[in-house]
């Protein structure tokens, strides 16, 4: 179903009049309230007023990742405090998290947002909405509520209950719509053999995926271990959440809600806009956000716009599945890791020097990482086997304890792990089938 | 309907409008909000051909009319019910209608006009009774239903208001109101300048926020209302003063 007939089939000539002036208002609102853009737009010397059509938007810089944490906590809002209802955050695992606010508005449009999503994989009043998103700082179990809620489904916050009592609610409550992270849909699907459980036994029809890539592979499996259709959507913290994009039933892209964000597909070298149809990082405008309007953020993401008419009938701009990242980030059960915070972390802890690799696998539909560290010659006695028990269980502890997640730590010789050409070593391994 | 982009307006070297674009579709009710010198009636006069822009790009309908003289943009279908009503105090009621219907009546469209001025008496009968009357003695609220008729007597497509409900009483306010949401249901769309936010957006479906000279807000009518600062600004909801 298309909730919100008026907007989401507007021609694209009458959606270009929405977006523009909807970007000029929210230009002369960040100008007006946030000193990030106000200096930003007076250092590059255009005027707002030369901001004349969509295109014109690419004269302005680009916001990143790194200037968000500098804002930390408050500096990016455009509203006073007393303004925001709701603040969530990004996980942050090193460094500062990125602090994002919402006023009623930015409720009201974030509810929308996830309502369109979910009403385009057809779920209604009828259903029973199990949301085994983590309810927290973490976007995803909110958004997605929010939004089941609006379209009068009876919402289970079932948050980060164990993947055998996520099963047990399921069967009991009669769940028809899943919504969570392709990567515990997976575990989920494992878990359900392993309790001798088939999903016959189950009332599943959908499931919604999202916060994290996954391939078409993952999507056949995850439809056969479940017996539900599995839809992909797109969404971040910094934009808004889940509900930025998602796919409808004809499952080819996700319709990108371009009357709350424009998007903008750039050459992450050049910074220039790629070819109609190319891959490129996706960057976002918001132009409905009035606690923490972003412009021109950049994602890392990868992905492109698919040309062509959506059968399905909305007019809305459809991406192609995220293909990758322009950084390497990592995605392990959710969490995302940077191999750099596992450099850092391997740099704190005495004897290990920072060549490294990071292995990822999938064992009972659970991933796991293991980090191969080379021991460093420098460290005293380091042929002592109590000595290397030592570091190891130390790295092991620091890893756990500042990204969170299990890993298994080995040691390998010095100079062991093979170096790339340019002298570097492969730092991550991924056996993961997606 | 309406399509206003990157306006640029003026009186001589001081700009009032930087680029501002808006747009009503048909059977909209659009609600423009901003203070005083917000250049909000500098807009509807550069629409309706009074000023002329300096930059910028207005369509009617579709068509180009920057610039166009304003008795082609009312033969359009675009009329302004002026700030202050501006009737012409010395004539009567019913000569203030008809003029309202100068260029039909010159075009020989006499029965459409009759019909025109019934439906007006229609609306307001108060206009009826005191057809004879000169416009300068009714009331104010009389006053504004007067300039509101002779706007509807030029058979608009859009009517341009600005502020209709200026020093009237809130009775009568009410009922200027009522009026202007039952344009809708004859076919007429408006663009409304409002102070008195509360009334206009209990009518309007849409609405945009102006601050000196610029466009900072756009939003469902629900939207604004929930607006902080249109809370504060126009809905007199004020804040204790809290240290930031």
């Amino acid at each position: 179903m298309i909730l919100n007939r008026f907007y989401e089939t507007l021609t694209r000539d009458e959606l270009e009049q929405v977006q523009i002036e909807r970007l000029q208002s929210t230009l002369n609102r960040v100008y007006r309230y946030v000193a990030f853009y106000r200096q930003a737009f007076d250092r590059s010397g255009i005027g707002l007023e030369k901001i004349k059509s969509l295109n014109d938007l690419a004269r302005l810089p680009f916001t990143t990742k790194d200037d968000l944490r500098k804002s930390y906590p408050y500096d990016m809002f455009a509203v006073p405090l007393r303004d925001i209802v709701r603040i969530q955050a990004t996980s942050g695992t090193t460094g500062k998290p990125i602090i994002v606010g919402y006023t009623k508005n930015d409720l009201r449009n974030w509810t929308e947002c996830t309502a369109r999503l979910l009403a385009a994989a057809e779920v209604d009043e009828h259903d029973v909405v199990q949301i085994a998103f983590s309810y927290s700082l973490f976007t995803g179990g909110f958004g997605f509520h929010q939004g089941a809620e609006k379209l009068g489904a009876s919402v289970i916050p079932a948050s980060n209950a164990s993947p055998e009592q996520q099963i047990l609610i399921m069967r009991d409550f009669k769940t028809t719509v899943l919504v969570c992270a392709p990567s515990f849909a997976a575990q989920l699907s494992t878990v359900l053999g392993a309790l001798g459980l088939h999903a016959e036994k189950l009332h599943l029809r959908v499931g919604l995926f999202g916060a994290e890539p996954w391939s078409e592979g993952l999507r056949t499996q995850l439809e056969e271990g479940l017996h539900l259709k599995a839809m992909d959507n797109y969404g971040l913290t910094e934009i808004i959440g889940p509900g930025v994009a998602g796919e409808c039933g004809e499952r080819r892209g996700l319709h990108i809600n371009e009357d709350h964000f424009i998007v903008e597909l750039i050459n992450p070298d050049t910074l220039q806009p790629v070819a109609p149809g190319e891959t490129g990082e996706l960057v976002f405008t918001t132009i409905t956000k009035e606690g923490f309007p972003l412009i021109r953020y950049r994602t890392g993401d990868l992905s492109r716009l698919i040309p062509g008419e959506c059968p399905c009938g909305r007019t809305l701009a459809r991406m192609e599945r995220v293909s990758g990242r322009t950084d390497d980030l990592i995605f392990i059960e959710g969490l995302k890791v940077f191999p750099s915070q596992i450099e850092d972390i391997l740099l704190s802890c005495e004897g290990a020097a920072p060549q490294f690799r990071i292995v990822l696998d999938r064992e009972g539909g659970l991933d796991t990482l293991e980090v191969q560290v080379e021991l460093s010659e420098r460290l005293p006695a380091f042929d002592e086997l109590k000595t290397l028990e030592r570091v190891r269980a130390a790295i092991a502890r620091r890893i756990e304890a500042v990204i969170g997640i299990q890993a298994k730590v080995s040691l390998v010789e010095p100079r062991s792990l093979g170096r790339q050409t340019n002298g570097k070593a492969r730092r991550v391994v991924d056996n993961r089938q997606r | 309907m309406l399509r206003v982009n990157n306006l640029e307006a003026g009186y001589g070297k001081l700009r009032v409008l930087k680029n501002v674009s808006l747009h009503v579709s048909a059977g909209e009710i659009v609600i423009l909000l901003g203070a005083n010198g917000a250049g909000k009636t500098t807009l509807l006069k550069a629409v309706c051909g009074i000023l002329r822009p300096h930059g910028g790009e207005i369509f009617f309908e579709g068509a180009g009319v920057l610039g166009a003289g304003m008795e082609r943009i009312v033969e359009r279908g675009c009329v302004l019910v002026p700030e202050g009503r501006q009737l012409f105090n010395p004539m009567t009621v019913r000569e203030n209608l008809l003029l309202g219907a100068y260029l039909r009546l010159r075009r020989g469209q006499g029965a459409q006009v009759r019909q025109s001025l019934e439906d007006v008496f229609g609306l307001f009968p108060l206009l009826a009774e005191r057809q004879n009357q000169l416009a300068g003695t009714l009331s104010g609220g009389e006053q504004q239903m007067l300039a509101i008729g002779r706007a509807l007597m030029s058979a608009p497509k859009l009517v341009l208001m600005d502020e209709p409900s200026m020093g009237l009483a809130p009775l009568v306010v009410e009922r200027i109101f009522e009026t202007v949401a039952g344009l809708r249901s004859r076919g007429i769309t408006v663009l409304l300048v409002e102070q008195n936010a509360r009334a206009s957006l209990a009518i309007a479906r849409r609405g945009y926020v102006m601050e000196t000279g610029q466009i900072v807000l756009e939003g469902s009518a629900q939207e604004l209302a929930d607006n902080h600062d249109v809370r504060r600004a126009y809905l007199g909801k004020d804040y204790r003063k809290i240290e930031e």
